[in-house]
């Protein structure tokens, strides 16, 4: 029994420290083994001005971990670097540029050459310097991937309890650490939808009135910020941008105080870089700052979320942990307001068809309600997600009549809110001004008035079109033609992954935890939420198509899978039966669940944020 | 006060509904005055170079284009007078729009002195008017230096043209435009909106509510 008892005493200590060991291990002995086991060294060569080609002979065979070019350019320039084996053939080639914002580049060669030849694709103009080397190192950002990964392997196998008896808990580990991972390895670089808008935006929104923007500011607002590479890159990008964040030669102007709704979403970044800015912290790090309080508030959203399903908590869990969402919270973005919100409105609506014959409580009722407004700010064509709250019976609410009130009430509600895209009225706009002009200015062509005439000449045509288009879509999820899971710019972990998810959504949509309770949707109410799915997919397209395809286009571009997040949690729970029930224990049921999305997370920031940055 | 609080939150669930119809109505009645600086032409494209237009006492540039349904308050178009200049005179801007009939008719005169502290700046150049001045805008820009002064600054141009924007210096049109900003002034409604949305919210919290029984039923 004493032995029981010490042994639990000094089990997290100990899990913590092999963790610690092996993450240590495994970056001191695999990821540098070249520099363990073979000859550390490190040759140079000059870059002479004028020169297309430089050679740099590495007598013999060496194992070359990275190559640094640091050279005066005065504009972006390209360079090819050549690996030549010991009898002088090619082995590889790689592609890279030097910036003339850090006048230097870095690869990551790690391969065996004999002799190295850089070719520009013009003359230098300037003398510089090329360094080959093999050397020990100590990653920070891998090593806290390492420690990340070993550290949520050890909680998902310890805390086996917390797992299935508390999901939110574990839920809000897992996207913490995934989420942190993200913004710890991708940095400055911009490499979400629009980030550069998102982050003007937040950044902006960071001051009340005067705004301060400093040169690295201006060059985030315009996606002209260098990206790096690799780490080395990533340390001299980092300090280039605090050379240039001086706000005594910022631009400064004024700006209203007034928070418009379309901006609120961004309020959890601006609160965050705002006290990061008064720390003083360095800029990388005031960014980096911002984007976890993103993640921070869609982790307290979602937390609640999975806290508050009457059912089908693991479902709420698999859709929270969604790698794309993690991503969307982990950079500047509106997404995370807007898939945590609706989740969480969702959850709650839901809960209130599980119960028919119960009254609504007017707090639940006031928290959808509030989630589906924040979680509609930023794309407000949502807010018709609600209306299937008109469809709750009469016996939800005191009396026949204010049930019948409610029901006006919210659908003037649900209308202003969608009314206000074109309405705009904070700056007394009229709705035919906005028509006439609407139309991303990306896309020549596009004007929302002209596509609205378009579809109401020919709507046979345009249903058929918009049928079509959807079929494709969720069709070429499944064939592998298009992705699921995207993390934006940085691409897709592949289509294994997505059917992985799809899997683990079915699973936990379909069947039912043993202890959870057997409350289940009504036929009626399963085809009005697969409705409103379908009215919200076929609003999001139609919405597109407006104001983001030229008028008369035959196709509809510009849909991304993001945009059906919000309607993934109403889908899946039609799926709730009372025939399938998952035969072993509750803790099998959710350790698959939990582990299946930490590993698929987990995978994916290995993918495509490890691989090509740090390995 | 315990019960007046806890036992009636229907009634002020009601009451703030009611508070928040006020706050829109006031909100659309009394409007706030905004400003907006807009960009007219600031930005240099590919190959577009730019000159300068020297401001000599016989100088006057006249410049105009079209602000649509905008209020314009004042213009910042782009003077230079080199480091080595101390400008000590003001930039002096007259304005004419359109009256309903298509006349054109002279709106008033605004000035600015130069910063001296400076090289180049947009000058902003406040406009008092009577009316709105909207449509079709002209401006007439003269330098009027002070004593002694020999140095003049330049407005700064481009060799583009602006579609709707017509420049004419001494009576010649000039071949470009130049650099300006100028500031709007509009209506807005900020709290419109949220009021309109809380009042709804309060509305259909209150009507999932119980009426208390007893006290409030009377009430």
């Amino acid at each position: 029994m004493k032995e029981r008892g010490w042994l639990r005493m000094v089990r997290i200590p100990l899990a913590a420290a092999a963790v610690l060991v092996l993450s240590v291990l495994i970056e001191g002995l695999f990821f540098n083994r070249h520099a363990l086991f073979q000859e550390c060294y490190e040759k140079e060569t000059a870059i002479e001005t004028g020169s297309l080609e430089t050679r740099l002979d590495l007598q013999g065979e060496r194992y070359v971990k990275t190559v640094r070019m640091e050279l005066d350019v005065e504009e972006v320039t390209d360079y090819r670097l050549i690996l030549l084996d010991g009898q002088g053939n090619t082995i590889s080639e790689r592609a890279g540029s030097i910036s003339p914002k850090l006048d230097m580049s870095v690869i990551n060669l790690r391969a065996e050459a004999a002799e190295l030849v850089l070719v520009f694709s013009e003359a230098v103009s300037a003398d510089g310097l090329m360094t080959a080397a093999n050397f020990m190192e100590w990653s920070p950002y891998r090593l806290f991937f390492l420690i990340s990964t070993f550290g949520l392997a050890a909680f998902l196998w310890m805390g086996r309890r917390v797992v299935s008896q508390k999901p939110e808990y574990a839920f809000a580990v897992i996207a913490l650490t995934a989420g942190l991972q993200i913004i710890l390895m991708t940095g400055t670089n911009q490499i979400s939808y629009d980030e550069q808008t998102h982050i003007s935006k937040t950044w902006n929104l960071s001051y009340i009135g005067t705004v301060y923007d400093t040169e690295a500011v201006l060059e985030l607002k315009t996606l002209t910020v260098p990206e790096f590479h690799n780490r080395f890159e990533r340390m001299q990008v980092e300090s280039y941008l605090q050379g240039i964040h001086d706000f005594e030669t910022a631009d400064v102007y004024r700006q209203t105080k007034m928070i418009y709704y379309d901006r609120r979403a961004y309020l959890p970044m601006a609160v965050c870089i705002a006290a990061a800015r008064m720390m003083k912290l360095p800029f990388a790090m005031m960014l980096m700052a911002g984007k976890f309080g993103n993640l921070l508030m869609y982790t307290a959203v979602c937390f609640f979320a999975v806290r508050k399903a009457k059912q089908k908590k693991g479902l709420v869990t698999v859709i929270a942990l969604l790698p794309n969402s993690i991503f969307s919270a982990s950079q500047f973005c509106y997404d995370a307001c807007v898939n945590s919100f609706l989740l969480l409105a969702m959850v709650l609506t839901a809960n209130e068809f599980f119960t028919p014959k119960e009254r609504v409580r007017p707090r639940n009722m006031a928290a959808i309600i509030l989630c589906l407004i924040v979680g509609s700010y930023a794309k407000p064509v949502y807010m018709l997600m609600g209306l299937v709250l008109l469809f709750l019976g009469n016996e939800k609410f005191p009396s026949k009549r204010a049930a019948w009130m409610f029901r006006a009430a919210f659908t003037v509600l649900c209308l202003s809110m969608v009314y206000e895209v074109l309405g705009k009225s904070a700056v007394g706009g009229s709705v035919t001004e906005t028509l006439a002009h609407a139309g991303d200015i990306r896309t020549e062509g596009a004007n929302m008035l002209g596509q609205i005439r378009h579809i109401f000449g020919a709507p046979f045509s345009y249903a058929w079109q918009l049928l079509s288009s959807m079929f494709v879509r969720i069709a070429d999820w499944f064939t592998g033609k298009d992705q699921f899971l995207m993390y934006a710019y940085l691409g897709t972990p592949g289509t294994l992954c997505t059917w992985i998810f799809f899997a683990a959504v079915f699973f936990s949509a379909l069947y039912r935890c043993p202890y959870e309770r057997q409350e289940c949707l009504s036929g009626g109410n399963k085809a009005l939420f697969v409705i409103m799915v379908f009215g919200m997919s076929a609003v999001v397209w139609t919405v597109l198509y407006l104001s983001f395809n030229t008028v008369g286009s035959p196709v509809i571009d510009g849909v991304q899978n993001r945009y059906f997040t919000p309607v993934l949690f109403p889908f899946f729970i039609c799926l709730a039966n009372r025939r399938l029930v998952w035969k072993r224990n509750g803790e099998s049921y959710h350790m698959i669940l939990f582990t299946v999305m930490t590993g698929l997370l987990l995978y994916t920031n290995f993918r495509l944020g490890m691989m090509p940055y740090y390995l | 006060m315990k019960d007046l609080i806890l036992n009636r939150k229907r009634i002020w669930t009601w009451t703030g509904a009611a508070l928040a119809a006020l706050v829109f109505v006031w909100s659309s009645l009394f409007p706030k005055t905004a400003y907006d600086t807009r960009e007219l032409h600031v930005r240099l494209e590919d190959g577009e170079q730019e000159r300068e237009i020297v401001l000599t006492p016989d100088t006057t540039v006249l410049f105009s284009f079209s602000a649509g349904d905008q209020t314009v308050d004042g213009i910042q178009p782009c003077a230079d007078w080199g480091s080595e200049n101390c400008p000590g005179g003001v930039l002096l801007v007259d304005v004419w729009c359109m009256d309903e009939g298509g006349e054109r008719v002279y709106a008033g005169q605004g000035s600015a002195p130069l910063n001296a502290e400076l090289r180049r700046a947009y000058t902003y150049i406040a406009l008092p008017h009577e009316g709105e001045l909207s449509g079709e805008l002209s401006f007439a820009i003269r330098y009027v230096p002070a004593e002694g002064e020999t140095a003049y600054p330049s407005l700064v141009a481009t060799d583009r043209d602006i579609g709707e924007c017509l420049t004419v210096v001494n009576e010649e049109v000039y071949g470009g435009d130049l650099l300006l900003y100028y500031v709007t002034v509009r209506d807005t409604y900020p709290l419109l909106f949220d009021a309109k949305l809380v009042c709804l919210l309060l509305i259909c919290i209150a009507l999932s509510m119980e009426k208390a029984p007893g006290k409030e039923a009377c009430a």
